[in-house]
């Protein structure tokens, strides 16, 4: 009875892995909206397919060159998209938001079917 | 009786041998005494900027609390221009191989009322700077290097919390900022070993030092204008320099309202 329990989660598992798998896999759609604010730049507005597991950060990659760095609290940040620099001299830094949220990691969050992601690069009061 | 007479004197001998091993490494050249001044003024060209003002409020994501005693606007340090023109914060300097000036060793960079103070800081390198909360809130202490998006240092400083301490080990110009008051920002200029002065409030700068006299060249630094040099021929005592004026590019720039 043990045995036969036991092989029952094993294949319940297994499934589960495959399924998880499986949407990963799958490919939808994004949007990335880009705008460069003080760097004088055209913004930029593209839609992009991506698998399961993509995050801003990667989906931006697609578009531009993208450097990490330390800007805020992890070496995984974005600090630098197609040349333009995070800069602390002159108070400018890229924000991201996820549909209008700001409450979001740009390395972890993953992204899902339809969201909009958007970048600024806006220069603060000093 | 003899060998312990002998081997407490071995000792004692062993004992001022290392330390004076040691002692080559740490030791320096005796700074000159810093009789000598080079005085001036930096001068704005022109009809006197209006200080500009930034408003204090709280950053996305952050309650009123964060800005407790930090008040509701602000002047900016970026460019403090005096009404008769002086220009305050140009950090102006004189270096040159054989330069030995007094360390400083510990330099304060406080926080209050949510700025910091001085907002501008010219150490040599070596320096250590403290950085001090003397705020009701709680401040996020980071330091960049001039040009570079990635920090040296990241860390929160709560209410009476201990002073923090960063190495001004390399010579460069770094950015300290505060993760939660994003206007707060102060430089901190890491000099080589240079004779050094900031301007105050009405542009005035009085360098100390003990320069042979002769020519030299004197650096100068604003964050507006970047830095520029002017060539100065030292006096036995006093090298008045009068007015130094402040470099055209961002009087320009200041006139088109540009950031």
């Amino acid at each position: 009875m043990k045995k036969w329990i036991a092989g029952l989660m094993m294949v319940v598992s297994l499934s589960a892995g495959c399924a998880t798998m499986g949407s990963s896999r799958k490919t939808f759609e994004v949007t990335l909206e880009v705008d460069f604010g003080p760097a004088s730049k055209p913004a930029v507005s593209r839609v992009f397919q991506v698998q399961g597991g993509a995050t801003p950060k990667t989906v931006t990659a697609l578009a531009f060159p993208v450097e990490q760095g330390a800007v805020c609290c992890d070496p995984r940040e974005v600090s630098v998209i197609d040349g333009v620099a995070a800069d602390p001299a002159t108070n400018r830094w890229w924000t991201v938001s996820i549909n209008g949220s700001k409450k979001v990691s740009p390395y972890k969050t993953k992204l899902k079917p339809g969201d909009v992601v958007r970048w600024e690069y806006r220069q603060y009061e000093q | 009786m003899n060998s312990k007479i002998l081997f407490y004197a071995s000792l004692v001998f062993l004992a001022a041998g290392s330390a004076q091993a040691e002692r080559p490494a740490r030791e320096e050249a005796p700074p000159r005494a810093s009789t000598q001044e080079i005085r001036g003024r930096v001068v704005w060209q022109g009809p006197v900027p209006a200080p500009e003002r930034v408003e204090v409020k709280a950053k996305p994501g952050q309650g009123p609390d964060s800005i407790q005693g930090c008040g509701h606007e602000k002047e900016s340090p970026e460019l403090r221009v005096d009404p008769s023109g002086g220009v305050e914060n140009v950090v102006v300097w004189v270096e040159g191989d054989g330069l030995v000036p007094p360390a400083q060793g510990t330099v304060l960079l406080d926080q209050k009322a949510c700025e910091f103070l001085p907002h501008v800081l010219a150490v040599r390198a070596g320096d250590r700077i403290a950085i001090r909360n003397s705020d009701q809130v709680v401040h996020s202490v980071r330091v960049f290097q001039e040009g570079k998006p990635s920090y040296l240092m990241n860390q929160w400083q709560k209410v009476k919390a201990r002073d923090l301490y960063w190495n001004a080990e390399t010579p460069g110009r770094y950015v300290a900022r505060c993760g939660v008051h994003l206007w707060m920002h102060a430089w901190i200029v890491v000099l080589p070993p240079a004779f050094s002065a900031i301007s105050d409030a009405s542009g005035e700068f009085r360098l100390l030092n003990s320069l042979p006299p002769g020519k030299h060249r004197l650096h100068f630094w604003h964050e507006k204008a970047g830095e520029w040099e002017q060539a100065i021929e030292v006096a036995k005592d006093v090298t008045d320099l009068g007015a130094v004026r402040f470099p055209k590019h961002v009087l320009q720039s200041q006139q088109k309202g540009n950031p």
